[in-house]
């Protein structure tokens, strides 16, 4: 790159970079005198959005550990990996992050396992001290509560330091729990109340933590957490160099920065950091230095939950932000108070078990898997009828009984948009309620104002799956075909496994004429399950047009089985054992056709399977009247066995008459 | 000129004189410095692991500025020179650590290359955990920085300071002499190329 290039990236990379990150990509472009330039400096503000504390990071956890192994010859360290320690049988490392460094290792003479944590001692720090440092954990060491980890022995170590043998704990740390994705409302509650409850236990006790964070909490298998290390955070301070501060700073008070002296509501504040973390996946202060991580804490105000993350509710929210006030004084003051609030929060326990057993019913993707989704639904509405989420799922619930057949479509819409607006007004923030309400309206044709609930619905939660994929089904219908593959694309990166997002891509690739490519896509969804019947129907219907009849008759005939309902399955069954020379079949699957179209919602279906058939003006008469549901609408603009029927010249009108072209 | 590096330890007025010399523009004295400062923080270094649990405590910025206290001996050298010290030591430390990873890489070739993520890094504090992660980023980290030289001068410098030897915003500009504005702006243009670089290097996947 010139120098001249350089100086206009950097120029313009300055100016942009104290926009907020969204608006930063449209300055530059806007400003930028080539698109190369904009480019280069879009990527560069990215990095550095993304390399927040990324250099002390590599400072402590790369540079530091190889400065010390580089006497060694190779890379073995220090410590011992292998051997003993006092009576322990050292067995792994387990961590050398941060402070001091932890084995599992097995105590040979009371057989079982523990975690060692092995604590340089400061070779100039005053014996008095440590004695004093020492006799503190030992005290710390005695609390007993379910939700703090058992410390079996502290002792001085022979070689100049003290270890600490505590209980083993199968489990993970919620440091990598967090690391794996956002948690649910519930879990960071249940987390939240647990350390809560270890702090009461050790404050009544006189014991201040000094060290609350993830890494210090083991969640085990059955959801019970303990924190762990207390007492030990000083003992860690007190061997670390003077100049600077122990333990991770960005979980530290303000008041913990300044060396002040320190009371229980530290841990409160720190509580309060674990809290927002879990909840929005990053930590509250944030810098690029030691030095500007001690300024946020001390100055910031922390973005509002309620902008990374719009389901927390706003009670939630309130207890973090009072759990990081600035001043201790305006915090809980103690945190029997913390789990009072938290406890007042905590959502009916039975509804939420219902809610998410019929999130599990609703998985089994099948009619009765559905039905059951919705019993659970309206029994957690029954015990908390303010359950804005168990709204939503209701909501989304009937849509699906509808897009199946399971439920008459007008019935099964109106029902759906009682329960998103109810679910809105109890919880303006709920994406999930926006999308099913944007997708009951894009069935009632209102597009306009189905787009809007789509883009409302993605601007507070850019991470919830399934609205990409309704927007692209609205997309699909307007013919807005580039937009609704790139929203399908969205989908299927933050959910690789959905089926109808796998399916529809498919769809609107045979849409746009690539057949070749929508047919590895449908077999793509057909690895994910082979169950879903708009695959194996739309499959299906596109091998029928392409003259591959028994694969064309397989998948059809499956996916009869699975949705005798599916709007034009057994039309383009009979379609294609006419194809077949099979004409008593097509025969007898056309009667069924008629006979099961006994009701109304049946009227789309049987006119569908007469237009498969060629009967146009059948077709059409029936067509008149009837109300599209977003499925049968993007089946009419998309089934390749439907190619003739949208060649007819009352076709345009039929789509006219919704406004569409 | 003269050192007495060869028998025991420079004494603090060699430091002084050497650094003074340097000042006035003795590039021998350079010559002269590097090596004494080199041995001391290789000392230094050595010296921490034998402590039993010492790498915990052990980091590139203690460890300059620990050799700058040594190696005066307490003497006052004034607040240029301690500057000047500072700087060259960071770049000792730089090369130190570069001289350590071309090392490893030498000794490891033919091994088959650790896929590492980068993104294991980010916000993570136990996520280099093997050695071998370490050896990975470093030698990454040295390739990056040479890029970085190659491409501006005055950023790869303003790292060497920040980065190497932990020296301040304000200790930096001093060194480099440009204003602390800049050195703050070329950290922070730095530090997004740099982390991009190693992304590659690293092999990150966007998300």
């Amino acid at each position: 790159m010139s120098e001249k290039t350089f100086g206009s990236v950097r120029d313009l990379f300055e100016r942009a970079l104290p926009l907020p990150p969204s608006q930063q990509a449209d300055f530059v472009r806007a400003t930028a005198p080539h698109a190369d330039i904009a480019d280069e400096v879009i990527s560069l503000l990215s990095a550095y959005e993304r390399s927040n504390g990324y250099f002390e990071q590599l400072s402590k956890d790369v540079v530091a550990p190889l400065l010390s192994a580089m006497h060694a010859g190779d890379t073995a360290e220090a410590q011992p990996d292998a051997g003993m320690l006092a009576h322990y049988e050292i067995i792994e490392r387990v961590t050398d992050g941060g402070m001091g460094v932890v084995y599992k290792a097995r105590d040979t003479r009371l057989r079982r396992m523990v975690a060692l944590k092995c604590v340089p001692r400061r070779q100039t720090s005053n014996p008095g001290a440590h004695a004093r440092l020492m006799a503190e954990a030992r005290a710390a060491s005695a609390l007993d509560n379910p939700n703090i980890g058992v410390v079996y022995e502290i002792g001085e170590a022979p070689s100049d330091g003290a270890f600490i043998s505590m209980a083993w704990y199968e489990g993970e740390t919620l440091r990598a729990k967090i690391q794996r994705g956002l948690m649910p409302i519930d879990e960071v509650i249940s987390i939240a109340s647990q350390l809560g409850a270890a702090l009461v236990a050790a404050h009544t006790a006189g014991i201040i933590h000094r060290d609350v964070k993830p890494a210090n909490a083991i969640v085990t298998p059955a959801g019970v957490v303990k924190l762990l290390d207390f007492g030990i955070a000083q003992l860690m301070s007190a061997a670390a160099d003077d100049n600077s501060i122990a333990g991770t700073i960005a979980y530290m008070s303000p008041e913990q920065t300044t060396k002040a002296k320190l009371d229980a509501r530290t841990d409160i504040w720190s509580l309060g950091v674990v809290m927002y973390e879990m909840l929005t996946g990053r930590r509250p202060f944030r810098g690029p230095d030691e030095e500007s991580l001690i300024d946020a804490i001390r100055n910031d105000v922390p973005a509002a939950l309620a902008l990374l993350r719009p389901d927390v509710p706003p009670m939630l929210a309130t207890i973090v932000e009072t759990c990081l006030k600035k001043s201790a004084a305006e915090r809980y003051q103690t945190a029997e108070q913390l789990c009072v609030a938290l406890k007042e929060h905590t959502t009916d326990r039975e509804a939420y078990e219902l809610y998410l057993k019929g999130r599990y019913a609703w998985g089994q993707r099948n009619r009765a898997g559905l039905q059951d989704a919705l019993a659970y639904f309206s029994g957690a509405l029954d015990r908390d009828p303010t359950f804005a989420r168990a709204h939503a799922a209701m909501a989304e619930a009937y849509v699906n009984m509808s897009n199946f057949g399971y439920l008459p479509t007008s019935e099964a819409l109106a029902r759906a948009e009682v329960s998103a607006n109810r679910a809105i007004a109890l919880d303006t923030a709920l994406a999930e309620a926006y999308t099913t309400r944007g997708f009951v309206r894009a069935s009632r044709a209102a597009y306009a104002e189905a787009e809007k609930d789509f883009l409302k619905a993605r601007s507070l939660n850019p991470s919830y799956a399934w609205n990409y994929h309704y927007y692209a089904l609205l997309l699909t219908m307007l013919g807005r075909l580039d937009e609704a593959s790139d929203s399908l694309r969205a989908c299927i990166e933050l959910d690789p496994l959905s089926l109808p997002a796998n399916t529809t891509l498919a769809i609107v690739a045979m849409m746009q004429g690539c057949s070749a490519e929508a047919r590895r896509q449908f077999e793509h969804a057909l690895t994910l399950s082979r169950d879903f019947p708009l695959t194996l129907y739309y499959l299906g219907a596109l091998s029928a047009s392409e003259q591959r009849i028994p694969e064309a008759i397989s998948l059809l005939e499956q996916a009869l089985r699975l949705a005798p309902g599916f709007p034009g399955v057994r039309a383009a069954l009979a379609y294609t054992c006419r194809l077949a020379e099979r004409p008593a079949d097509a025969q007898a699957i056309t009667q069924a056709m008629e006979q099961s179209a006994s009701d109304p919602t049946s009227v789309t279906t049987l006119a569908l399977g007469y237009a498969v058939l060629g009967e146009h003006d059948k077709a059409f008469e029936m067509l008149e009247t009837v109300r599209w549901s977003v499925p049968t609408l993007i089946l009419l603009r998309a089934d390749p066995l439907l190619a003739r029927f949208r060649a007819d010249p009352r076709y345009p009108q039929l789509l006219a008459r919704d406004g569409l072209r | 000129m003269t050192t007495d590096t060869d028998n025991g330890d420079p004494n603090p007025g060699t430091i002084t004189r050497l650094l003074s010399n340097y000042e006035h523009g003795d590039s021998a004295a350079l010559e002269a410095l590097f090596p004494i400062i080199y041995d001391e923080l290789h000392e230094l270094a050595r010296r921490h692991r034998r402590r039993w649990s010492g790498d915990t405590t052990l980091d590139t910025t203690a460890l300059v500025h620990e050799a700058y206290l040594k190696l005066s001996g307490g003497a006052q050298i004034g607040a240029r020179s301690r500057v000047h010290f500072l700087r060259l030591a960071s770049r000792v430390m730089r090369q130190l650590l570069a001289n350590y990873s071309r090392d490893r890489r030498t000794a490891k070739r033919g091994g088959a290359l650790v896929h590492f993520r980068i993104d294991h890094l980010v916000d993570g504090d136990l996520a280099a955990e093997t050695p071998q992660d370490r050896s990975l980023v470093l030698t990454a980290l040295d390739e990056s920085l040479r890029a970085l030289e190659a491409a501006d001068r005055r950023l790869y410098e303003v790292v060497e300071c920040r980065f190497f030897g932990g020296l301040t915003v304000e200790e930096t500009a001093t060194a480099i002499d440009v204003s602390a504005a800049t050195v703050k702006r070329d950290w922070t243009l730095a530090r997004a190329w740099l982390f991009r670089d190693l992304e590659t290097r690293l092999g990150v996947h966007e998300p």
